[in-house]
């Protein structure tokens, strides 16, 4: 059994002195705890969940599919019951077999636009532009389904945002897209993460997100220039040495290939870096406030990495970077407690469909920002 | 000792309460926690297997919750446990990680090979023939930008033409174009939208027209196979089997096992296209050692040229095969060139 316990940053006031704890007794002491900061730890490791994810993807082919909402369950719950803050595990409680009928409409969803598609192509246009007005909502149902089957400890998340909402968000998004010519997109991913968080509850308490817009500007302009910076110096040192060589059209081309190729790999990670650390040291859950000491140096080099190490490895490598940038993220966070872990009320909900879930899922929405 | 510590959630706050779990009869248990007692039926439970080291949990209708520390007790009679120990005992065997790496990496291997292939082939020879043609259109316009106006004489164009059209069209004729070849130098294109387009470098290189014919015809299987489709269907279908094992979609991270694998293929169809270049030629009782002929001179023009620009330094060719033959983007010549004379040798065993 390999324990992580070693590796760890040293926390600042540690409950987890021993594993596996005796059942959690709270403390005689009331309000022993308030004030002070714990952290939140992983104990899942790569070796175990390689195990999980190679046996999902057998299953997955050897039932022709029909696995993977259990292979979907399972991975989701090796991430969230691993993680433990103040004694306590995450989990994800969603039922495969839900997921499968909703799977199996949405895929009849899918197989009746491809049907259309076949008709017309006006046909297929409209059912184009329906799937696409219907982003917004099939966007807000993913979240509540995933909130609503997420637990800390037994109280329930759940998601509080509105259809309404998120249809003015995104036509705003749209718009500020349009008018500022893109250049104010980090807006859009604010307006996603104050809508993803605000919204959010764990039992009576409320998710919030203090960033501000320009936050998220200085998050994901700051590796634009940085590299455009980069880009300066190399292009000068380049264009210096092929003065001595003979340059020719060929040769440019590569070079522009590599510069490239250069910025999706440096850029896209830092930008991924700096947001998640912008968004968790602005967030507070009831009157707790999160904190993140994460390197957004660090970060970048770990999805970098993670990128090159999956393509050399054939894949087979996607297991181990999966957990390894999971570890580092929520190995880096804190929540200093100021409320009472021990007095969050369940909050049981009506329990909204899986349908919504798998639509974005077949339709590849990615809304795991 | 049948009773059995746990930790229980009341399903009211979120506090956890150790507590005893203990049957009561074979369709219910007792749970005693905090001075009170509960009795739940297993028809209410929804059980949540072991996974990894985490243990197994038991959700219930009332939104309560009791975890064990350990497995199961062994008179616990919910019917579904058995299914989810195996599973989870499947994912932490060595032996059956193993197989299971290996039946993946098999299948994943199977399905590249010959599944994505095959079913590219067949759904490109369903689809109508002009769905790619606006992009051939495109692909068209940029090469002429590449190109200049062609110099062979019309009349050497018109014979060409008419030998295309007797020998090698075959009932699907395309239209064939001459262009000087500029940056593209000695080459033939097949375009999807029924065009094949040579270079006057190459019409000048041929020192029999039979040669040129072979060229003409390799061109035409491109086309009549619909490589060009086929291999965006099949670089399609592989990003979705990338996406759903690794389980990401970042464009960089699929763009380049796309390309590396879409290099592959691409070199499938060069044999391919010199097999049905190679059939049309001895339908029409021309030597297919033309062809390869022709494939050694062009290779030996290409390699004068690149000494000529740097005289010291070889040119790479790597010629080893397994893994690096695969990833090859363009066809090692020589291997051509032997294919064609191993078939030219068969062609004259059978005759």
């Amino acid at each position: 059994m390999q324990n992580s316990e070693a590796s760890l940053p040293p926390v600042e006031a540690s409950f987890e002195a021993s594993w596996p704890p005796p059942p959690a007794v709270p403390t005689d002491e009331p309000n022993a705890y308030l004030g002070q900061t714990f952290r939140f730890q992983f104990r899942g490791n790569a070796r175990e969940y390689f195990g999980i994810w190679i046996v999902n993807i057998l299953l997955t082919i050897v039932t022709f599919s029909l696995y993977a909402p259990w292979a979907k369950v399972r991975r989701l719950r090796y991430f969230y019951g691993n993680t433990v803050f103040y004694r306590r595990k995450f989990d994800f409680t969603g039922v495969p077999t839900r997921i499968l009928i909703g799977r199996i409409i949405a895929l009849g969803v899918y197989f009746g636009a491809s049907a259309l598609a076949q008709v017309s192509w006006q046909a297929s246009l409209i059912g184009f532009l329906i799937i696409f007005l219907l982003v917004p909502w099939l966007v807000r149902s993913t979240i509540r389904f995933r909130a609503r089957n997420s637990k800390f400890g037994n109280s329930r998340f759940y998601f509080t945002g509105t259809t309404k909402e998120a249809y003015i968000l995104a036509l705003k998004g749209i718009l500020i897209y349009i008018f500022t010519l893109g250049i104010f997109f980090p807006v859009l991913f604010w307006y996603f993460k104050k809508y993803t968080l605000d919204n959010l509850q764990l039992g009576q308490l409320r998710f919030e997100l203090h960033a501000d817009w320009p936050d998220y500007m200085r998050a994901m302009y700051v590796p634009v220039f940085l590299f455009i910076g980069i880009v300066f110096v190399l292009g000068l040192f380049v264009a210096f040495t092929l003065q001595v060589g003979s340059s020719s059209p060929t040769q440019f081309g590569i070079i522009v290939a590599v510069i490239y190729m250069i910025a999706a790999f440096m850029i896209w990670p830092l930008m991924m870096a700096r947001i998640f650390i912008t968004t968790w040291n602005k967030a507070t859950l009831g009157r707790s406030p999160f904190q993140t000491d994460c390197g957004q140096m660090h970060y970048a080099w770990i999805v970098m990495t993670n990128w090159i190490l999956k393509i050399l490895s054939l894949g087979l490598l996607s297991a181990w970077a999966a957990v390894r940038l999971y570890q580092y993220q929520i190995v880096s966070l804190t929540l200093t407690l100021k409320n009472d872990p021990d007095r969050m009320y369940n909050l049981a909900q009506d329990d909204p469909n899986a349908i919504a879930e798998e639509l974005s899922d077949i339709f590849d929405i990615d809304i795991s920002l | 000792m049948q009773e059995q510590n746990i930790t229980f959630y009341d399903g009211q706050i979120s506090k956890p309460y150790p507590a005893t779990i203990a049957p009561i009869d074979r369709e219910t248990v007792l749970i005693c926690y905090n001075q009170q007692q509960r009795r739940y039926y297993y028809a209410d439970m929804q059980l949540i297997g072991a996974l990894g080291q985490i243990q197994p949990v038991i959700e219930l209708k009332d939104d309560a919750r009791i975890e064990f520390p350990q497995a199961l007790p062994d008179w616990f009679e919910l019917n579904k446990k058995h299914v989810q120990h195996s599973i989870w005992k499947l994912e932490r065997s060595p032996s059956l990680i193993l197989f299971s790496v290996v039946f993946v990496a098999a299948f994943i291997f199977a399905i590249l090979r010959w599944g994505i292939p095959s079913a590219a082939h067949y759904v490109a020879m369903q689809l109508p023939a002009d769905t790619i043609y606006k992009l051939g259109d495109e692909a068209q316009e940029q090469v002429f930008k590449l190109t200049a106006p062609s110099t062979v004489p019309l009349a050497r164009q018109k014979q060409i033409i008419q030998s295309y059209q007797d020998l090698v069209a075959n009932g699907q004729p395309a239209k064939v174009l001459f262009r000087a070849g500029g940056q593209i130098g000695t080459n033939a294109l097949a375009i999807p939208n029924n065009t094949i387009i040579l270079t006057d470098e190459l019409v000048n290189l041929a020192k029999d027209d039979h040669e040129i014919i072979g060229v003409l015809a390799h061109e035409q299987g491109h086309l009549v196979e619909r490589h060009s489709l086929q291999q965006a269907l099949s670089s399609l279908g592989f990003s979705v089997l990338l996406i759903a094992v690794t389980g990401d979609s970042s464009a960089l991270f699929t763009t380049l096992p796309v390309a590396l694998v879409g290099a592959s293929y691409s070199r499938n169809f060069e044999s391919d296209a010199d097999l049905y270049a190679m059939q049309v030629l001895d339908k029409n009782h021309i030597s297919s050692l033309h062809l390869a002929n022709f494939l050694a001179r062009m290779e030996d023009d290409v390699r004068a040229e690149e000494e000529e620009k740097q005289p010291q330094g070889k040119s790479e060719e790597e010629e080893e095969g397994g893994i690096g033959s695969f990833f090859q983007s363009h066809p090692a010549t020589q291997e051509r060139i032997a294919a064609i004379r191993q078939f030219n040798q068969q062609q004259r065993l059978s005759n």
